[in-house]
């Protein structure tokens, strides 16, 4: 019973509190919109990524191969995705010298581009996830409470 | 991860078995034996305490108080093994007759005529001994009985014995043996009537 009451007053604070947060990371675009950004840098870094060298193509293409939907739920809950692909091709790239520099440049542009797009979405998962996890411990419990209470009635009446 | 239905049935089943039909189950396949065996039997979930220590032997027979289920615990099931102190219970308690024990409390307030309205909707009568010798209240000797002071019971009597409860020969006549210890408790009884 605690852990039902816990669990929706949780509820009850990010429902208060959540969804301002959620309408600001927006700036007006839907997820799916988020979703059309990222993918149409995708197409932009895998022309841009030609001119360069095989040593700094593959982590670009990592970074392409990537979904943004990737992570378990503690990437999904806190924000910190460590094993990023666009994060890590876009170390690898600022550091490089091996290709012509206007086109890592370019590719380098690109990816931080890509990266605030990327980091957009993930904030507006983020919320959502803060907004839905809680219900996966509430519902369970409460339908837990309900046959419990059940149970007890009976039982009460039983061994009077 | 496991959806909410999923858990939600899992966790209501869980419930249901180990808090409703285990005990049940448990009451079912015992009933008819006077000792259970050592080991967890599931209607220990339905424990709302310890027995108190002169009854711990019976731990492992809820049927011997407990004898019908949705039966209020009755006279009956104490007087099993309470029966040479019968007349020393009766003269605990003045050899009074249950009902004449009920007129002597004090009249009920509003809430103890609620209660009492829910209690003899589900049958469950007044002036039974567990009412007072309350059980399951701890692992230590059992809690004395409330109203342990006569006048806790035999209280506004003022107002209920009007006309003729004032000298001591009306509580002569209540005790058995007029000894000079029955005389100096009647003297005393008077001196609390006459006082209340």
């Amino acid at each position: 019973m605690m852990l039902v009451i816990l669990s929706g007053l949780y509820g009850v604070i990010v429902y208060a509190t959540l969804p301002q947060a959620l309408s600001n990371n927006r700036e007006q675009m839907t997820q799916m919109q988020m979703l059309e950004a990222i993918r149409a840098f995708d197409r932009q870094l895998h022309s841009a990524a030609q001119p360069l060298t095989a040593a700094d193509t593959a982590p670009v293409l990592a970074a392409l191969d990537e979904d943004p939907f990737a992570g378990g739920i503690g990437a999904r809950l806190s924000g910190r995705y460590p094993d990023c692909a666009t994060a890590a091709a876009l170390r690898t790239l600022s550091l490089s010298n091996g290709s012509d520099g206007g086109a890592r440049e370019k590719v380098v542009g690109l990816l931080k581009q890509k990266q605030a797009a990327l980091r957009r979405l993930r904030q507006h998962l983020r919320i959502r996830g803060l907004l839905e996890i809680w219900l996966y411990v509430h519902v369970p419990l409460t339908f837990a409470l309900i046959a419990a209470l059940s149970a007890h009635i009976i039982s009460v009446f039983f061994y009077w | 991860m496991p959806g909410k239905r999923m858990g939600a049935w899992a966790f209501g089943v869980l419930m249901l078995l180990a808090f409703l039909i285990g005990p049940i189950w448990a009451w079912y396949s015992y009933k008819s034996v006077d000792e259970r065996p050592d080991g967890y039997h599931a209607d220990s979930a339905w424990l709302s305490g310890p027995l108190s220590s002169a009854h711990a032997s019976l731990k492992n027979d809820c049927q011997s108080c407990h004898v019908e289920p949705f039966v209020a615990v009755t006279d009956k099931a104490c007087v099993g093994c309470h029966t040479g102190e019968h007349k020393m219970m009766s003269m605990a308690h003045a050899n009074a007759p249950t009902a004449m024990l009920l007129a002597a409390r004090h009249p009920p307030g509003v809430g103890e005529r609620i209660l009492d309205g829910f209690a003899k909707t589900f049958n469950k009568p007044q002036g039974r001994c567990v009412e007072c010798h309350t059980e399951h209240e701890g692992a230590g000797p059992m809690p004395a009985t409330p109203q342990k002071f006569c006048a806790d019971c035999h209280d506004g009597m003022s107002a209920r014995h009007t006309s003729f409860c004032v000298t001591g020969s009306h509580a002569v006549s209540h005790w058995p043996a007029p000894s000079s210890f029955g005389g100096a408790i009647s003297g005393f009884f008077a001196t609390l009537i006459a006082r209340s």
